[in-house]
């Protein structure tokens, strides 16, 4: 196994010190490479730190289980289309950059009707769940788990103890969130 | 709610629906005003989570700059990168144990060199008096002793070679659970010099622990890495299985 799969596979499993190593590993090359797009070194370094976490999440999601070309080529392509975005926006006045924000995120069902002050209350409320209900939860709106692999992975009875287990934490999150 | 409604909800959060699929969840929400109210809850929720990952790993990344930047002009980086392990007739026989994992860590285990104050050096100087003190005893195998005063020196200094000395003198004495402990006190041993000397010790640790499945992740990383301690860790793994 070469390393970058290695890498992935390390990821996949939520190893966050493989994240690090790959960060440092690349930031310095990443600084020079991007100075074709911005001066900033700031702004590199902060979308750098974003690129990483697209990485992450990509892997962790599973949307990235195999590589077509090298890690470092992978990030980079990240990293150069968010400074391109980048730079794109700092030249638009902002009315066009939020057009065109809308349009990429329309895929998402009633992305509109999303309430910031609510998710500030689901975010408190979440703090105070159990630790099984934090974990399903999370395998299932974060990480992308099915059922069954929620199952494997919580040594749950079956789909359907999974199922009622999150049907039951999500109507005590939406108690607390209305409590908090 | 419908059951298909429900199945249509989960599959959204799945990433599995195809596009005429989302349509008609599209239309079903819409005229259900529950099961709209219950998807939309749904829908923050999953972004509360993922922004709260987010800003973990963006945190953490911001840490580990802060860790790097202040750690890397330290003179004794280049101690730690010229060091070479060397033969120390120390923890071979100490273990009567014939377990494997037993016999595994008593091949393995040697004290890591004193690359920071070696005694014969003249550039001592630089060196504090406790420093000097700490070493002399980690030199002249007094673990207690030397446990004890890198202890103080990482309460005073919290910097890594003192951390790592800790670690080593309290396996040299025998403490593993505590060697570990120590190990993982530290979040994230990634900007450190002594990254994959402390990653060594501490599988070793586990080892000794008959922790198996705690060692192995360890070793892999270090056999990934270029660091001389790679090959060391392929033999051990390749022993293990």
């Amino acid at each position: 196994m070469d390393k970058d799969n290695y890498y992935l596979e390390q990821l996949k499993n939520g190893n966050q010190k493989v994240l690090d190593k790959i960060y440092l590993t690349y930031k310095k090359e990443f600084l020079f490479f991007a100075k074709k797009y911005t001066q900033d070194e700031e702004t590199i370094v902060d979308v750098f730190q974003d690129s990483m976490i697209v990485l992450y999440e990509n892997v962790r999601k599973g949307k990235l289980t195999s590589l077509n070309s090298s890690l470092k080529t992978y990030l980079f392509s990240i990293g150069k289309y968010k400074l391109y975005r980048f730079n794109q926006e700092n030249q638009k006045n902002t009315e066009d950059w939020k057009n065109e924000y809308r349009e990429e995120v329309n895929d998402q069902l009633f992305e509109e009707e999303i309430n910031e002050e609510r998710m500030r209350k689901i975010n408190r409320a979440f703090e105070q769940l159990g630790k099984k209900c934090k974990q399903l939860l999370k395998l299932f709106y974060y990480r992308g788990f099915d059922l069954e692999e929620i199952k494997n992975e919580m040594n749950l009875e079956n789909k359907n103890t999974v199922k009622s287990q999150k049907s039951r934490c999500l109507s005590h999150l939406r108690k607390l969130t209305i409590n908090s | 709610m419908t059951m298909k409604t429900e199945q249509l909800i989960e599959a959204y959060f799945l990433n599995k629906l195809s596009a005429d699929e989302v349509e008609e969840l599209k239309k079903r929400l819409q005229g259900d005003s529950t099961a709209k109210a219950d998807f939309i809850f749904q829908l923050e929720l999953s972004k509360v989570l993922q922004e709260n990952e987010k800003k973990k790993i963006k945190q953490r990344l911001q840490l580990l700059d802060q860790q790097s930047d202040s750690s890397k002009v330290k003179w004794w980086a280049v101690a730690a990168s010229i060091a070479v392990l060397f033969a120390m007739a120390w923890a071979l026989g100490l273990f009567t144990n014939t377990a494997q994992n037993d016999q595994l860590y008593a091949t393995y285990f040697q004290p890591y060199p004193n690359v920071i104050a070696p005694l014969e050096r003249s550039s001592n100087n630089r060196l504090s008096e406790f420093q000097k003190e700490a070493f002399q005893l980690y030199d002249q195998q007094e673990y207690e002793k030397a446990s004890l005063a890198f202890q103080d020196l990482y309460k005073k200094e919290q910097e890594d070679y003192a951390l790592f000395y800790l670690i080593v003198s309290t396996m040299g004495n025998k403490d593993y659970d505590k060697a570990i402990e120590l190990f993982k006190q530290k979040e994230q041993w990634e900007a450190s010099d002594f990254e994959f000397p402390a990653k060594w010790y501490a599988a070793l640790a586990h080892l000794k622990l008959k922790d198996k499945k705690e060692a192995v992740p360890l070793l892999n990383e270090i056999k990934m890495s270029d660091h001389t301690l790679s090959k060391s860790a392929e033999k051990l793994l390749a022993e293990l299985n």
